[in-house]
């Protein structure tokens, strides 16, 4: 259990013609313990850098980022990160997969043992515990990275667009679990994606990034019960308001 | 355009050509006849050249045939035999291969993490690289004696691929692994054992094949060493001064064999141990 707080943070870079990028400026945000934040916006709106940014993989330029109010200045396994890419590694089986943040941590091998049946059985992989990752369709693949993020416990889980490889149907498959799983664990967790529809499903809370420079142009807050219904007139209303805010920065440029 | 189709064409038909095993017994017979049709032609086209070039120096396929039963079967001028030759020559092989491999590997990894070392060192490393096994033939005949000439010329023609291509392996090493292993965690310690070596090891692999193979081609220059008795490539030398071509050619065919299927176990254990590498092996 945790959560996040973002002060005014600002991230400028150097472009390779020597330009300065201002990928985010003056970022505040708040995720409380056990809420479920989606960060909505187009490819290159600097979404998927602050995500990197709460990760530790990438330093701010300005401002801070906090979890359970320490400082984050590097990556912390405590915070689990899933990215859109499965990263299986390949020479694993999917079981030593889902182990190895454990082992990094060289927890007891019987714990981990046990931890690892736990959550391979939670994504519905046991009975692909001793397959090699290039043995396993692409929604299975990201089941055993969400199992390995899972396996070492942390308190926040930040998720960038980890369904965006996959196929329709089963992302709506992988939003499906990924809730049913939220709801019995109750972690607190960011969200990153392009997909309206997927932040609508979702979220508690959806922010709207724009991009020139990267800042959180608003913030909707979502009520409705979940599992929700995709074609539900609220959900269709919300959708809209979000694409027309999303769309609000190409009429201004 | 067309040419890269081609290509890509090419290749996509030697993974699947690699991977499936023939479907009945039908197939199987048929590509053992394709495969013979081959050899004959090939034994054509050499019988006909003898036909159009006559010369003494130039032997007949039938002649190298009888000359390579003979030699394997009874032996050569002191009585060594072909398959005694050829395991001499494998071990001595293999000695200079293990020494590449016990060096080439740590240098690699060590390269690879460190571009500052590979740096530093590069200016007398990569002018070694370029000196041909052959030339340190008269150093190695000062210096060594017995069987540790032979070794030190297939080492040093093995341990330079293997340096390579484990460096490269370590180098391109895709950084979302890395990353993966710093958001779980990973001390640097845990970083390279547990990410970087796991995942230069088809590369270590390949590089280890790549070597065996010019260690292998290198055996004849290590034979003109002298120091020890027998082997393929003294063979070689001794019928050449004698100019019995027909026996010379047995050998080098014997050679080219041995070779290939060297490298054929490597290829076949690589796909066994490394079965998500799908890069084409040669």
């Amino acid at each position: 259990m945790a959560e996040i707080l973002i002060h005014n943070l600002s991230k400028t870079y150097r472009a390779s013609n020597g330009g300065l990028v201002n990928a985010l400026e003056g970022i505040d945000l708040e995720v409380k313990d056990g809420e479920f934040v989606c960060l909505v916006g187009k490819s290159g709106c600097g979404k998927t850098t602050l995500l990197r940014i709460i990760a530790g993989l990438e330093q701010p330029s300005a401002g801070e980022v906090l979890i359970d109010k320490k400082l984050v200045g590097s990556p912390d396994p405590l915070v689990g990160v899933v990215f859109q890419e499965d990263r299986l590694f390949p020479w694993r089986t999917v079981r030593r997969n889902v182990e190895l943040g454990l082992e990094l941590r060289k927890i007891a091998r019987n714990s981990r043992k046990k931890a690892t049946e736990t959550y391979l059985r939670l994504v519905g992989l046991e009975g692909f515990a001793d397959a090699l990752p290039h043995e396993l369709s692409g929604g299975m693949k990201q089941r055993a990275a969400i199992a390995r993020v899972l396996a070492n416990e942390p308190g926040v889980i930040l998720m960038d667009e980890p369904f965006g490889a996959l196929d329709a149907q089963t992302r709506n498959q992988m939003q499906e679990e990924l809730l049913e799983i939220w709801s019995k664990h109750f972690r607190t967790v960011l969200f990153v994606t392009h997909s309206v529809d997927e932040a609508v499903m979702l979220a508690d809370r959806i922010l709207v990034i724009t991009p020139h420079p990267g800042h959180i142009q608003c913030e909707y807050r979502l009520t409705m019960p979940r599992p929700r219904e995709r074609l539900s007139p609220e959900l269709i209303e919300f959708r809209q308001n979000i694409l027309a805010d999303l769309n609000t920065d190409v009429h201004s440029t | 355009m067309a040419r890269v189709a081609q290509l890509q064409g090419r290749q996509e038909r030697n993974f699947t050509g690699l991977n499936t095993k023939p479907k009945g017994i039908l197939t199987f017979v048929s590509a053992v006849i394709v495969f013979l049709a081959k050899i004959l032609g090939v034994i054509l086209l050499w019988q006909g050249f003898t036909l159009i070039v006559h010369s003494i120096f130039i032997p007949t396929p039938i002649q190298v045939w009888t000359t390579f039963w003979r030699l394997t079967l009874k032996g050569d001028v002191q009585g060594y035999t072909l398959p005694f030759e050829a395991w001499t020559s494998l071990m001595r092989v293999l000695r200079g291969f293990a020494l590449a491999i016990i060096v080439g590997i740590p240098v690699g990894i060590l390269f690879g993490l460190s571009n500052r070392t590979y740096q530093w060192t590069k200016f007398l490393v990569e002018p070694i690289r370029f000196i041909p096994p052959l030339a340190w033939v008269p150093l190695v005949i000062i210096f060594l004696h017995g069987e540790s000439r032979y070794t030190f010329i297939i080492w040093i023609g093995a341990v330079f691929p293997i340096i390579y291509t484990t460096m490269s392996g370590v180098k391109v090493l895709d950084n979302n692994l890395w990353e993966v292993g710093r958001v779980l965690g990973a001390s640097k310690w845990q970083l390279v054992t547990k990410i970087a070596i796991p995942a230069a090891l088809p590369h270590m692999f390949s590089g280890a094949r790549l070597g065996l193979g010019i260690g292998w081609a290198c055996i004849v220059a290590a034979e003109m060493v002298g120091g020890g008795n027998g082997g393929l490539g003294s063979l070689i030398l001794n019928y050449g001064q004698l100019l019995q071509i027909d026996a010379v050619v047995a050998s080098m065919i014997v050679i080219g064999m041995l070779g290939y299927a060297l490298n054929e176990i490597f290829v076949i254990a690589e796909k066994k141990l490394f079965p998500w590498q799908k890069d084409v092996k040669f």
